[in-house]
């Protein structure tokens, strides 16, 4: 029932959190399920995270079914509008929440509109499930992807997570290289 | 929006009634009780012995609070001239409104007083389109209150009435009968209480509730801020009006998002605007950093709280980027829109980089610039990871959301304001010239923060070059040479868009021109085409889409011309950034010191007066700073190296100008100039902010308390 939100803090606490360092602070997930509810307890400790299943005194508390935190924790379900929507409830520290929401994967489909270079670069955002991709997608939603990537999307998000923090892997300074990407670019007509 | 409305307002949450402080909705009156972006109230009227009532007068007391003078009777015949009504409303999370009747005869009265009420929680983004809503109706009558609610789902938003007074409930109102002895007076106090459902931990269920703010802490909270303003010393008199308007209104447009603790942001106009936006929250920080620190700093640490990091087409959020708009209701919650926040802008994260750098300049506050060390490096990365999307280099645009974001992510955000000379649209991706300033500004400016405050001298370095870089290519490719000015844009195959925009001045405010350009680039924007007298057009005379009431296309916006001063104060054209002040502030004096969003661009010798732009929000708050940051251009007044530094270059008509106790990194400063004529002919331009600036004997900046 709760095998995404499980697999998703076990994959937390595997690896460093670079945007959480000088962070102290401890956070909880009550699950409610009929029978079977449960609680995680989150703790930050300077850029690492460790977790526990109980309850005890949080600094935020976020309450969902297992339903909805399993799409939260997918990236399938925005945790913002669903706060709004009252499918999931916070409460404590709300700058603390955004600062996980940052630790969760955005959704499926997620592209960004850049020149195929980019690519190259080692930036480029690609999806392959495009029938999860959300209901707006734009005319380059159907078009084939150029380098679509058999990468799941969990180790996409992952990279994309940890990837501000590396200055140096950011593309080359742009003087270098100007138009070889207009092959890889797609122009719209004037309207 | 008609002017024979009444708004008021405390944050995101606020009242819009006739002038007798009914409330009744319709799609083409867009009256009610917002909060967060649902109408909780469309219906509010109050009838005695069954008649709607006259308004006498309105006395506007505060921005959250207003009292209506009203008799019985209808049209102009006054069935009972011995009854007065005086309704007294304040704004919290919900209002509270005060009935005082008032019995003029010497013979008692019975009365009885309805207040028809009813909630249609239409989202903001619906109320003119009385769109059928997906969810269901549902209301709870006590003794004791009315509660009037909706759900969809979990999300619930309800509305409880209750009065002060034993009062009978139905699900359409209150009744409250009534006797009034002779030469006597009744009160009650009705509260509006709105919920949110479980969204915030403060607002649980209305349980008789009472509306939270009270007008007394409101009233206290606006003294506290007028007091800790900088005090404004002139010959002019309309300027003082000004000044204390902007200060007053931009009290009003402070908006605290539950993510903010308590601390209080600039929202981008009222009312209709009371959200946050990135792009007006950070102009409207910039412009009022020298009379307030407080709105800067929450603006950068709320921004970065919700900087996007993952990417998401519908929202269009990618990592590093600062969010352009944050809403709450219904059709943000069902993904209707894009709002949780929507992130398509393609200047706000670059200024975001901006304000961090203007605001450690005059606060010194180095923790929160070291806190926010990650957002600013995952804004200046968005740059270049994200936002070339031409692939040349250049910022540029291009929604990703093609049902419901923005064309034009730039501040000219209307369909139709990108083109070339002769109207023709352009494709996308569309890089548009001021786009390109902010980057190299905010690059610049970031390598200042990397070099001073967070010991990274490399990176400093890395993104100076950088900006260099993009300094010389960008006086290359938007030169357009034979006219002598920047191209607006360069178009999807990397080519001029050529019509002449004001978007050029702000290339001044970055810095990006070089100076031999510059010279040039002024010479248009202060020539007859631009210039109205009022104020430089958005968009020059001659140009094929020019239409003196074209939003983007004519008109002359206030905060537009406010940076334009700003930048050419940088270049050293004190006399033409002084012109464009006088001129604006001219026109404030024809809006009583509250300038509006745009005005007309006609030639102020054919009008006389400023013809506003009829826009639906007053006031707007990056207008309301714009004569905050004219005020400190007249003065010429930088932050730099821990001082406050002046070069004054004052308008004759103003006479004396003087800004006492200037907060700062340096303690508290006086800044002082007196009005002279300024020759409007330059000959050498110089880099003010490079070369110390010169301060004459009689003008100049005192301090007034150490640091």
């Amino acid at each position: 029932m709760n095998d995404h939100v499980q697999r998703f803090l076990a994959e937390l606490t595997e690896r460093e959190h670079p945007d959480l360092r000088g962070v102290y602070a401890t956070l909880r997930i009550d699950v409610e399920a009929p029978g079977e509810a449960a609680s995680w307890l989150i703790t930050i400790t300077d850029g690492t995270i460790t977790t526990s299943r109980r309850r005890g005194r949080a600094d935020a508390v976020m309450t969902a079914s297992a339903a909805c935190l399993n799409r939260i924790v997918s990236g399938e379900v925005n945790p913002i509008s669903a706060t709004l929507r009252g499918d999931l409830r916070i409460s404590g520290n709300f700058r603390l929440l955004l600062m996980f929401k940052r630790l969760m994967p955005g959704p499926p489909g997620g592209r960004t509109i850049v020149p195929g270079r980019r690519s190259q670069a080692g930036t480029r955002q690609t999806a392959r499930t495009p029938a999860a991709a959300r209901s707006t997608p734009s005319p380059r939603g159907t078009a084939p992807q150029p380098r679509a990537t058999s990468r799941s999307r969990t180790t996409t998000s992952r990279s994309r997570t940890a990837a501000p923090r590396s200055r140096t892997a950011a593309p080359r300074s742009r003087g270098t290289q100007p138009a070889t990407a207009t092959g890889g670019r797609r122009r719209e007509s004037p309207r | 929006m008609t002017s024979a409305q009444v708004n008021i307002l405390d944050g995101n949450t606020f009242v819009v009634s006739d002038r007798s402080g009914d409330i009744e909705a319709s799609p083409t009156d867009t009256s009610g009780l917002f909060s967060y972006d649902t109408r909780f109230l469309s219906r509010w009227i109050l009838t005695i012995n069954g008649q709607r009532l006259n308004p006498l007068s309105v006395d506007d007391l505060q921005y959250f609070q207003t009292r209506f003078f009203l008799a019985p009777g209808t049209g102009t015949v006054y069935v009972n001239a011995t009854l007065s009504v005086i309704r007294e409303r304040s704004v919290g999370n919900g209002f509270r409104e005060r009935l005082i009747l008032l019995n003029h005869a010497d013979d008692p009265v019975d009365l009885v007083v309805r207040l028809d009420a009813a909630a249609d929680f239409a989202d903001l983004f619906e109320v003119k389109d009385a769109v059928a809503k997906k969810g269901r109706y549902y209301h709870q009558i006590a003794d004791d209150r009315l509660l009037l609610g909706y759900e969809r789902g979990n999300f619930r938003r309800a509305i409880e009435i209750n009065t002060s007074r034993p009062a009978e409930f139905d699900e359409r109102g209150l009744t409250l009968r009534v006797r009034i002895r002779g030469q006597s007076e009744w009160s009650t106090d009705i509260n509006v209480v709105t919920s949110l459902g479980t969204f915030t931990r403060s607002r649980a269920k209305p349980k008789s509730g009472r509306p939270q703010a009270t007008s007394r802490p409101l009233a206290e909270n606006l003294q506290r801020w007028l007091d800790s303003a900088p005090r404004l010393e002139t010959d002019r008199d309309g300027l003082k009006q000004t000044y204390r308007r902007s200060l007053i209104d931009l009290a009003a447009l402070r908006f605290s998002p539950p993510i903010a603790g308590g601390m209080s942001l600039p929202a981008a106009g009222l009312p209709w605007f009371m959200a946050m936006f990135g792009r007006d929250a950070i102009i409207t920080s910039l412009q009022a950093l020298p009379f307030t620190q407080e709105l800067a700093a929450t603006t950068l640490s709320a921004l970065g709280s919700l900087q996007g990091n993952n990417i998401d087409n519908f929202r269009e959020e990618e990592p590093g980027r600062i969010l352009h708009e944050m809403r709450y209701g219904e059709t943000a919650a069902f993904e209707e829109q894009p709002h949780t926040p929507y992130y398509g802008n393609a200047d706000a994260t670059m200024l975001y980089v901006i304000l961090m750098d203007e605001y450690e300049r005059w606060t010194g506050d180095t923790a929160l610039v070291r806190r926010l060390q990650p957002q600013a490096t995952a804004a200046l990365r968005w740059i270049d990871a994200y936002a070339d999307r031409q692939g040349n280099g250049y910022v540029s645009y291009q929604r990703a959301n093609e049902e419901t974001g923005l064309e034009n992510q730039c501040w000219k955000d209307s369909w139709d304001s990108i083109h070339y000379r002769d109207g023709r649209l352009p494709g996308f991706p569309r890089a548009t010239c001021e786009l390109q300033g902010y980057a190299y500004d905010a690059k610049r400016r970031g390598a200042r923060l990397a070099r001073e405050v967070w010991g990274d001298p490399d990176y400093a370095e890395e993104l100076e070059q950088q900006a260099a870089d993009l300094k010389r290519r960008f006086n290359r490719d938007f030169w357009v040479a034979d006219g002598g000015y920047f191209a607006v844009a360069l178009d999807a195959d990397g080519s001029q868009v050529d019509s002449l925009t004001s978007n050029m001045g702000h290339l001044l405010w970055s810095g990006i021109a070089e100076p031999s350009k510059a010279r040039s680039v002024v010479r248009h924007l202060m020539s007859d085409a631009f210039f109205s007298g009022w104020g430089v057009r958005s968009l020059a005379t001659g140009q094929a889409r020019y239409n003196p009431i074209g939003y983007h296309n004519g008109a002359v916006w206030p905060f537009d011309n406010s940076i334009i001063a700003w930048g050419l104060r940088r270049y050293g054209y004190k006399a033409e950034a002084a012109r464009i002040a006088m001129a604006m502030l001219d026109a404030a004096e024809y809006f009583q010191g509250r300038l509006p969003e745009a005005f007309a661009g006609h030639d102020r010798a054919l009008t006389q007066y400023p013809v506003e732009y009829p826009t639906a929000c007053s006031p707007q708050a990056w207008s309301t700073g714009t004569p905050l940051l004219l005020l400190r251009t007249m003065l010429g007044m930088d932050a730099r190296d821990g001082a406050l530094v002046t070069d004054p270059a004052v308008p004759q008509e103003i006479g004396y100008l003087a800004l006492l106790d200037l907060a700062g990194c340096w303690g508290h400063v006086d800044a002082f100039g007196h009005g002279r004529p300024l020759a409007t002919d330059r000959r050498r331009p110089r880099l003010a902010g490079r070369s110390g600036a010169r301060q004459s004997m009689v003008d100049g900046s005192v301090t007034r308390r150490g640091a």
